[in-house]
């Protein structure tokens, strides 16, 4: 077992806040604020974990005490056999980071420092470092990047250097926070190929937390869902598809615009859809189809000669999640 | 150490991508030293000397406090953006290497252009001692490496200390900056020089009676204690409590977030 | 449109108040120990004049530190000039210069009130040799405030120029460094202005740094108001009228640049 987490809560202590700012200097009040619930999970090596939830949820202080940064209020955290606070400098030579939003490079400097620094940081043998160097920038196709300076990068060429970073010293697990933010959807698919690769190849375990879900589906079969600092959801990502599987989104067309609101009505008095919007001259309307409700609703659009065209639809990825989510009210 | 000093590289390099601020900061620095030093001339010449000392000996403690607090500035100004890498976030990148958290917020930041500074305060040493009328030994030779040292210890010593308080505060430093800045003025004289509060504080609290005053009871042949010049190894002490306190603070950070 | 600037700077640092009033223990600490060390030389004492005249003069430089300082830095305005956003300024409908002038002149003057008017009446109840001690009449309070208000204008246009200066330098703190080390040196920050040599006091009458900072301080010490003490307030508007003319050529022809390269 990589990693184990058992029973993990956090409490933050923050201040409570006055109005007068001359007050709230001299407050000493603190009020508690569980960021994590009891939270437990086992990662087995190898495997590829969506960790995900929505903003606020506990995310990244579940990371944060993963990789040892931040000390939980109680519970166990054991990473690949020790606590992660216990001896920082061992632990992080067996771990690998990525935060999409802060940068492990020099920013001023060519890549090629940067991937240097990391040899010395992490003392890594010249061998490893050779073999490992070759490899990646191989596979990253980073090898013309090697010498601009990190500020004239993309962002997706950055998050490429980033990721090579992380890995020369041959990490046993690989954290992802948030990896493809911000990125244009080539330089996407490019992280995700390098990922899988990297993972079958040298079977390393990957947490990833994002909240793109085309991360998701492109990576991992296996998603713990976090909302309100519990954990809510750990399993199967087909699973939370197949719920909305049913679920039909229906696009009518309205010709006669002065007509919408009495053809909406008569359609929420005759069906029970889950839900109903209307943008200018299109209806949305989702139903689902389990029962002859959904063949009785296409008999009787079609027969309506106000509606013009129609498109049947099922739910996208991030369609589902944002109905999961507030299914689960997070 | 050899990792300290290729962060060191790295950042002095990048400092250097920037050519013309960090010439302009490098002279600007000169100026700024040199400015300090024409005042402290023309504050002596047109009122005599300070409370038993002339303006020769004034000005080799003055020369030597200032070499300590240049090199201090050089090497751990970096810690001044210890709020800086909070609040980015950075500072969790730095806990995820397999090196010393200090060795590289240090690494990170060395401020190069006090090289301009650098240059000015040593040959103010060199003035002082041309102008002075030292009877010089090997004591008092050596006392010439010995109080830069223990200085540097020192005012490193206080660049921890207020860096310590950001884990708690993330405002804390602006104190600091404050505190060095201008503060700083009143330890380039002999602390017997100020007034009895202070005086205390200098001895028993910040302890820069430690370089500013015992060893050159002996140099000025106030005392005949030659060992007074080892005086300023003692900040050592100062400095190994001060690191204590960065540890507890790193934990702190660590059991509560920013 | 000016009036706006001004009070949505002032809003903007209003934010900052508490580490305004937090920093006033370090005022006057740093007051406390200038005068200390200055009061350690031997020929000073509080009996002879020239002892008390320094305490004065420390004091009140450091209450109005914020009004005379070379140190003040706008660090948005230094980005705005140093990333290129001065496009975006440069579409608002209102003149570069005055709209510039208008925030660095408010950021001084709010620092200023919330500093030192509290330490102001903190230092008049400080131990005796630490006391602020003036003699003051009308006429001295009347001229005092002309003086420091327009040494408050002059210090900001110069300062204008270190910020016109970024253009080419691209960095304030470089700029800052030398032109402020000079203009505090000059202006009699460093030490006081009466304890430079004769002969150096002559040449710096002739330049305007001493009208924005030791003019206005020197004034609150003299016994009686001279013809001398008026004269200082004409040069004060004389150099004020020709940093401006300076400023706003260099800036012109910035901007002139900037629009040509396409910055």
């Amino acid at each position: 077992m990589d990693i184990l987490f058992s029973n993990i809560s956090k409490e933050y202590q923050v201040k409570k806040r006055q109005d007068n700012p001359f007050l709230n200097f001299f407050n000493r009040e603190y009020e508690s604020k569980q960021a994590l619930k009891n939270v437990s999970f086992q990662i087995k090596k190898g495997e590829i974990i969506g960790y995900i939830g929505p903003n606020g949820a506990g995310k990244s202080t579940t990371i944060k005490i993963m990789t040892g940064i931040l000390k939980p209020s109680s519970g166990k955290c054991c990473i690949l056999g020790v606590d992660p606070m216990e001896n920082r400098i061992k632990f992080v030579k067996k771990v690998g980071v990525v935060f999409g939003n802060r940068s492990n490079l020099l920013w001023d400097l060519p890549v090629i420092d940067s991937i240097h620094m990391m040899q010395k940081l992490y003392d890594i043998p010249q061998e490893t470092f050779s073999t490992n160097f070759k490899e990646l920038t191989e596979m990253m196709d980073i090898k013309n990047l090697l010498h601009m300076p990190v500020r004239l990068l993309s962002l997706g060429q950055r998050m490429r250097c980033e990721i090579i970073v992380s890995l020369l010293h041959n990490p046993e697990i690989l954290f992802l926070d948030e990896p493809t933010l911000g990125l244009d959807a080539r330089s996407k698919i490019a992280v995700h190929q390098f990922i899988k690769k990297i993972n079958e190849k040298r079977s390393i375990t990957v947490i990833l937390t994002t909240h793109d879900m085309n991360d998701i589906e492109a990576l991992t079969n296996r998603v713990i869902i976090i909302g309100k600092g519990s954990k809510l959801f750990d399993g199967q990502f087909k699973a939370i598809k197949d719920k909305y599987k049913k679920i039909k989104k229906i696009q009518l067309e309205i010709n006669q615009v002065e007509q919408i609101t009495s053809i909406t009505n008569q359609i929420k008095q005759q069906f029970s859809p889950d839900y109903v919007t209307v943008i200018a001259n299109e209806i949305v309307i989702e139903i689902r189809d389990e029962t002859h409700e959904f063949e009785e609703f296409i008999k009787y659009i079609s027969k309506i000669k106000a509606i013009g065209n129609y498109q049947i639809q099922s739910l996208n990825i991030e369609e589902i999640i944002a109905r999961y989510y507030s299914e689960l009210d997070i | 150490m050899s990792v300290y000093l290729m962060l060191v590289k790295n950042n002095i390099k990048a400092q250097f991508e920037y050519n013309i601020s960090t010439y302009l900061l490098i002279l600007g620095q000169f100026i700024a030293q040199f400015t300090f030093i024409l005042g402290f001339f023309f504050l002596f010449k047109s009122l005599g000397s300070i409370r038993g000392y002339v303006f020769s000996q004034a000005l080799l403690v003055y020369a030597l406090v200032n070499i300590s607090y240049t090199c201090a500035e050089i090497i751990g100004k970096g810690i001044n953006n210890l709020s800086e890498l909070i609040r980015r976030g950075n500072l969790d990148i730095y806990l995820m290497r397999p090196q010393p958290l200090l060795l590289q917020v240090m690494g990170s930041g060395v401020e190069i252009s006090r090289i301009g500074r650098l240059i000015t305060s040593i040959s103010l040493l060199a003035l002082a001692i041309i102008r002075s009328s030292i009877q010089w030994d090997s004591f008092r030779i050596i006392a010439m490496f010995i109080i830069p040292l223990g200085g540097i210890i020192l005012f490193l010593g206080l660049y921890i200390l207020f860096g310590s308080l950001t884990f708690f505060t993330v405002n804390s430093i602006n104190i600091s900056i404050l505190l060095m800045g201008s503060g700083s003025d009143c330890l380039h004289y002999p602390v017997d020089v100020m007034n009895k509060t202070v005086k205390t504080i200098l001895t028993y609290i910040f302890p820069f009676a430690l370089i500013n005053y015992y060893p050159f009871l002996y140099i000025f042949g106030k005392s005949t204690v030659s060992s007074l010049v080892f005086v300023p190894f003692l900040s050592i002490g100062f400095l190994s409590i001060i690191l204590q306190f960065w540890k507890y603070g790193a934990i702190h950070y660590s059991s509560t977030g920013s | 449109m000016y009036r706006g600037v001004f009070i949505y700077r002032i809003k903007q640092l209003w934010q900052y108040k508490i580490s305004l009033t937090s920093s006033l223990p370090l005022y006057l600490i740093r007051g406390f120990l200038t005068i200390s060390i200055l009061l350690a030389f031997n020929t000073l004492s509080l009996q002879n004049n020239q002892g008390k005249e320094l305490v004065n003069y420390i004091w009140i430089q450091t209450c109005f530190a914020p009004f005379v300082s070379a140190w003040i830095i706008d660090s948005d305005l230094n980005n705005i000039i140093k990333t290129g956003n001065i496009a975006y300024e440069y579409l608002k409908p209102i003149d570069l210069y005055w709209a510039w002038f208008i925030r660095l002149v408010s950021q001084r003057l709010l620092t200023g009130i919330i500093s030192s008017i509290p330490l102001l009446l903190l230092i008049n109840f400080l131990p005796v040799p630490y006391a602020l001690k003036l003699q003051l009449s009308q006429e001295k309070l009347i001229l005092f405030i002309v003086a420091i208000s327009l040494a408050l204008i002059l210090n900001t246009v110069l300062s204008l120029l270190v910020y016109i200066s970024v253009f080419h330098t691209f960095s304030i703190t470089g700029s800052l460094l030398i032109f402020g080390s000079i203009m505090e040196f000059l202006g009699g920050l460093v030490i006081p202005f009466s304890l430079f040599p004769e002969n150096m006091k002559k040449v710096l009458n002739l330049l305007p740094f001493k009208y924005g900072a030791a003019y206005p301080f020197q004034l609150l010490n003299e016994n009686e108001l001279s013809m001398a003490s008026l004269i200082g307030v004409i040069s004060q508007l004389i150099w004020i009228i020709i940093i401006i003319v300076i400023g706003k050529i260099w800036l012109e022809s910035n901007i002139k640049h900037i629009v040509v390269q396409g910055g």
